[in-house]
């Protein structure tokens, strides 16, 4: 649970879960996507869903949320769902070793069966691979709350 | 705006539907008339559904449904404040408001059932000017009010007739406006000064209402 501090007048949020990016070679995969490959919409969807994801405490709960079949079972990965620009976009991801903390490894969308990028299944797999083997790091994705 | 709006919405959603009696996706596809996908696709954050859907899932859902626009910083306040874990609304058949009212305050009611009347009363003027602002008879229906007084708590009472200071006695037909703006209870009476509440009481069958 992480502290904050709002103004007074406002609801103070109870936050359960931390959101980190993976991190690679120095980069930071999940907000280079977010920058790079996300429109403006995209973006404030992308973090509206993180913001309200946090919130919630049971993960089966979450708006979105599945866990994948096939070879990212293996690794537990799950998907987190959210819609814009008319495209379905996914943030692929795992559990961490802490309590409550989320690992986004890789950003994408997808069209049928078809993803963007189009390794983005086979690159998830890898990276869920290196973290569990402690062979990669991650960064703590700040979400904003408050006014 | 549109982001937090279509992230929270499907949200309300499925926390609706995870607490309802039958919390399965095809349950309320089949109350809301739609396919299963169709749920599954509105409580997808970013889902852009139109109000008449969300018309059908509120109504599936058995509560309501509420659509305003508010000040930028109150939206973002709910945005803040909003927690899946902790929406609930209660459903039709355990909405105690909706089944069984609160009893509303009886002056309220009273003054709304003579908003349309006109009241006449017999008064001394100068007694009642810049005193009393407004009165009210829970017997009979009588208004009786300073119609020289400001408005107040939204309750606007207005002379049909010319009233001044000079005017010794009259009986000054009144209506009271507003009534659709005011909804809570007349409490007036510690404007009446002490010594002429007996005359009201002389005059009329006049219950003073009391301040609560």
């Amino acid at each position: 649970m992480v502290a904050l501090s709002y103004k007074s007048d406002i609801i103070e949020p109870v936050i359960h879960w931390s959101f980190h990016d993976y991190v690679e070679g120095g980069q930071n995969r999940i907000e280079n996507w977010r920058t790079n490959d996300l429109s403006d919409a995209g973006k404030f969807g992308f973090d509206s869903l993180l913001k309200n994801t946090a919130k919630t405490e049971s993960h089966l709960e979450w708006t979105g949320f599945k866990y994948l079949k096939g070879e990212a079972k293996k690794e537990r990965i799950w998907q987190l769902d959210f819609l814009a620009d008319g495209r379905q976009y996914r943030g692929l991801g795992v559990f961490g070793s802490l309590r409550r903390q989320a690992v986004l490894l890789i950003g994408c969308y997808h069209k049928g069966k078809v993803y963007t990028p189009q390794n983005a299944l086979d690159t998830a797999i890898k990276r869920a691979k290196a973290l569990r083997e402690g062979k990669a790091i991650t960064r703590e994705r700040k979400i904003k709350f408050g006014l | 705006m549109q982001a937090k709006v279509c992230t929270l919405v499907p949200s309300q959603i499925r926390a609706l539907r995870l607490k309802s009696e039958n919390p399965r996706q095809p349950d309320l596809a089949g109350a809301a008339e739609m396919h299963q996908s169709r749920i599954s696709m509105l409580e997808t954050p970013g889902a852009n559904p139109t109000l008449a859907t969300l018309s059908a899932i509120a109504a599936a859902l058995h509560v309501g449904l509420k659509v305003e626009f508010v000040r930028m910083s109150e939206m973002l306040a709910w945005e803040n404040g909003f927690s899946q874990d902790n929406f609930e609304v209660a459903p039709l058949d355990s909405d105690t408001d909706f089944l069984s009212p609160p009893q509303q305050d009886h002056s309220a009611i009273q003054a709304r059932e003579l908003s349309t009347s006109t009241a006449y009363f017999s008064f001394g003027a100068d007694n009642l000017d810049g005193i009393v602002t407004s009165v009210i008879n829970g017997s009979t229906g009588l208004i009786l009010a300073n119609p020289l007084a400001a408005p107040v708590n939204g309750v606007k009472f207005t002379a049909n007739a010319p009233v001044s200071n000079s005017t010794a006695a009259f009986p000054i037909p009144v209506t009271a406006q507003s009534w659709n703006s005011y909804a809570g209870p007349i409490t007036e009476h510690d404007t009446v000064a002490s010594e002429l509440i007996p005359f009201i009481h002389e005059h009329t069958p006049t219950t003073i209402l009391e301040r609560t």
